[in-house]
């Protein structure tokens, strides 16, 4: 393991201290522009060089023909003890954002401060030589992390170690699967033991074990670091992350610590509703519309509920009329395609006959555990006997689930609480 | 090295133009500090780059000398062929000109190190914060690697052919310092140049080797023509790189007065281009993309 995990258990005291203390990440106001054509982009780095080599220093404030904002007053700070997590779509600047608040570009506008050592895992084994063994590896990516020959000579058995590539250390990193080059680069990032870590989003590719090595560690080293991590698995940015911010088009358009709710508004937007059917059989369904306890229906696009509440899914089902019974399985999922809940028809007692005629289906969901925020219902229909698939009808209608439920989780459980006050 | 109790002494601000701010001085001043900083960066970037090449080769290091033989043997080939009637060096030919496009060569490393500075590393570059000046000195490194392997053939060459070089041989670390100062200088500024304009860098790598043949190294300087004296007396290359190989056969610089004269102005060539390059390199890396 990297070492003694008790040491690094973050006291109250400690906390009191780091919450008087300066932050070790202030971001204020950065703005970072590009060219989008080329040539026009070579021209203006030819210009801005002619500038400073007669001491002019370049206006960097305004967009000159062709340039663009990839980033705009962003703005965010970090103590250590907190694991700020940056969510966006593709092309809304995240990894832009880890480039200016680690140093490597200069912001355009604003300014950015960090206290301490930094470190930072952008890609995957920067730095790294594939015909070099992974223990030569290991003295480059340290090297240029900033740790001397001591400190990694020092470090080096906890780093093989917490890599878990004993066996493969002296082969070439060319031989190493993408995962065990996560594995090696991982493993070096955090044995700097820095006071800033940068982290994009690279640990997708590791195996599910190392992923999970890897979030115990970004828990152990966030008490005593400030950790800036990108991610598109908003489970993972649920997990570990104190505080969020949201980018869209490089505008910071969420920024607070209320993860739940700043995923949740990344979700309002970025996700893409669209349905989709799958299957070639004869059956089919139509007018599905939900019905709430009131009496109250909604028929198209999102069905808003409460958390906790009782509600109806109800459609028309056309069987082929082949006579065939018919199995029917309803998927919930939330906007990660992540499956979070299923009722199956037959495991719940109902017999669905595959003559001609239309059927009536209503499906009654009681006290609904979801937690509040946005999922989305898919229908399976198969052959009850052979199992086969008939039809998928994705992404049927949306869910939105509101209510004062506050949880990372998808499933609130109800249990009985007991409390022997005084015991 | 990061002190963890007292982070603030390691406060790091990044500003559109904070560079621009500090003296010519402290630039300097900050460079030289990278530098000695990065020591182990550079090491482990050299035996990376200089080895890591050799690692799928049968041959492995061998081929560090096989192109220097290979130089050796074309040139006693060209001798005993009667290809070459240069006129008199005072020393057998194709000892006068190994040592002298040695030293050509060594030039060459030193911008052609430096005109890659960046282009080299960029890899590491685009995803990390670090001192880039290590790159320059990785580069600078490895070029002066595969010259002193080059060097000492070639003198063992020479005392084949009967020529002790001299001892004033010892001078020669000094005397090569111009030759860095005045390629690195160049190579930094075609290194910028080299990712807004690469039309312009392909220029100037070809122009430099055409310098050669403007240099007194592959024949004698007693020439005929006009034009080509004047042309080599106003070459800053003849005092610098024929000092260095004068140095080795002759024990003396090719020209003392002008030796210093464009070795000063070397010097200062040099400190300007890092000072160019310590302010504009974090703006050229984002066109890098």
């Amino acid at each position: 393991m990297m070492e003694s995990t008790t040491d690094q258990i973050i006291k109250p005291v400690d906390v009191h201290i780091l919450k008087k203390a300066p932050p070790s990440v202030e971001v204020k106001n950065i703005s970072k522009k590009f060219c989008k054509h080329l040539k026009l982009n070579m021209f203006y780095g030819l210009v801005d060089l002619s500038k400073n080599l007669v001491g002019i220093s370049p206006d960097t404030t305004t967009l000159r023909k062709g340039e663009f904002w990839a980033l705009r007053d962003v703005s965010f700070s970090l103590r250590k003890g907190q694991v700020l997590g940056v969510i966006g779509t593709n092309g809304s600047g995240k990894t832009t954002l880890l480039r200016v608040a680690s140093g490597i570009f200069p912001p355009d506008t604003g300014e950015v401060r960090l206290r301490g050592r930094a470190s930072a895992l952008i890609s995957l084994g920067a730095g790294f030589h594939p015909h070099m063994t992974g223990l030569e590896n290991i003295y480059i990516n340290g090297s240029i992390l900033g740790m001397n020959k001591q400190e990694i000579d020092r470090k080096l058995d906890s780093i093989i170690d917490f890599s878990g590539l004993e066996e493969f250390i002296d082969a070439p990193v060319s031989t190493y699967s993408s995962g065990m080059k996560v594995r090696l680069g991982f493993s070096i990032a955090i044995a700097v033991k820095p006071d800033i870590l940068f982290l994009d989003e690279i640990l997708a590719v590791g195996d599910r074990n190392f992923k999970a090595k890897c979030y115990k560690e970004i828990d152990k080293l966030s008490s005593d670091t400030a950790i800036v991590f990108v991610s598109h698995f908003m489970h993972k940015i649920a997990r570990v992350c104190t505080d969020l911010l949201v980018l869209d088009n490089g505008r910071v358009v969420y920024y607070g610590d209320d993860v739940a709710e700043g995923i949740d508004y990344y979700y309002s937007y970025a996700v893409s509703d669209d349905q989709s059917v799958t299957g070639g059989g004869l059956v089919s369904i139509d007018g599905v519309f939900f019905l709430k306890e009131d009496g109250a229906t909604e028929g198209n696009g999102t069905f808003t509920v409460e958390h906790g509440s009782n509600f109806t899914l109800c459609f028309k089902l056309y069987p082929a009329g082949d006579n065939k019974p018919l199995r029917l399985n309803i998927t919930i999922h939330d906007r990660d395609f992540v499956n979070v809940a299923a009722t199956d028809s037959l495991l719940c007692g109902c017999e669905i006959k595959g003559d001609s005629s239309p059927k009536d289906i209503r499906v009654h969901f009681k006290e609904f555990p979801l937690t509040p925020g946005r999922y989305s219902i898919s229908i399976n229909i198969e052959e009850a006997e052979s199992k086969d698939t008939l039809k998928v009808y994705h992404n049927i209608r949306n869910l939105n689930v509101t209510g004062k439920f506050r949880s990372r989780s998808p499933v609130s459980l109800m249990a009985r609480w007991e409390a022997n006050q005084g015991a | 090295m990061a002190n963890k109790k007292n982070p603030e002494e390691h406060l790091m601000v990044f500003t559109p133009g904070e560079r621009h701010g500090i003296s010519l001085w402290k630039s300097w001043v900050i460079i030289a500090r990278n530098i000695i900083r990065s020591r182990f960066l550079i090491w482990q970037l050299f035996k990376r780059d200089y080895f890591g090449r050799f690692k799928k080769s049968y041959l492995g290091m061998t081929w560090i000398f096989i192109s220097p033989l290979a130089g050796i043997i074309s040139w006693v080939f060209f001798q005993q062929a009667g290809l070459l009637k240069p006129g008199d060096v005072g020393i057998p030919y194709p000892a006068y000109v190994l040592i002298g496009t040695s030293m050509w060569g060594l030039f060459m490393g030193f911008y052609g190190a430096a005109s890659n500075t960046l282009s080299a590393g960029k890899g590491l570059i685009m995803q990390i914060n670090f001192s880039h000046e290590a790159l320059l000195f990785k580069q600078t490194t490895m070029r002066l690697t595969n010259f002193a392997i080059v060097l000492v053939m070639n003198l063992l060459f020479l005392l084949v052919f009967g020529i002790t070089p001299s001892w004033k041989i010892v001078f020669f670390p000094l005397v090569i310092l111009p030759m860095f100062f005045l390629g690195a200088s160049i190579g930094l500024i075609v290194s910028m140049i080299s990712i807004v304009a690469v039309d312009i860098k392909r220029i100037i790598s070809r122009s430099m080797g055409l310098l050669m043949y403007a240099t007194p190294l592959i024949y004698s300087d007693k020439i005929e023509v006009e034009w080509v004296k004047a042309l080599i007396k106003w070459n800053p290359l003849t005092y610098l790189i024929c000092s260095a190989r004068d140095i080795i056969i002759y024990g003396r610089l090719y020209d003392t007065k002008m030796f210093f004269i464009f070795g000063g102005i070397s010097f200062l060539m040099f400190l300007i281009s890092w000072r160019l390059f310590f302010v504009s390199e974090k703006r050229l890396i984002e066109r890098m993309i």
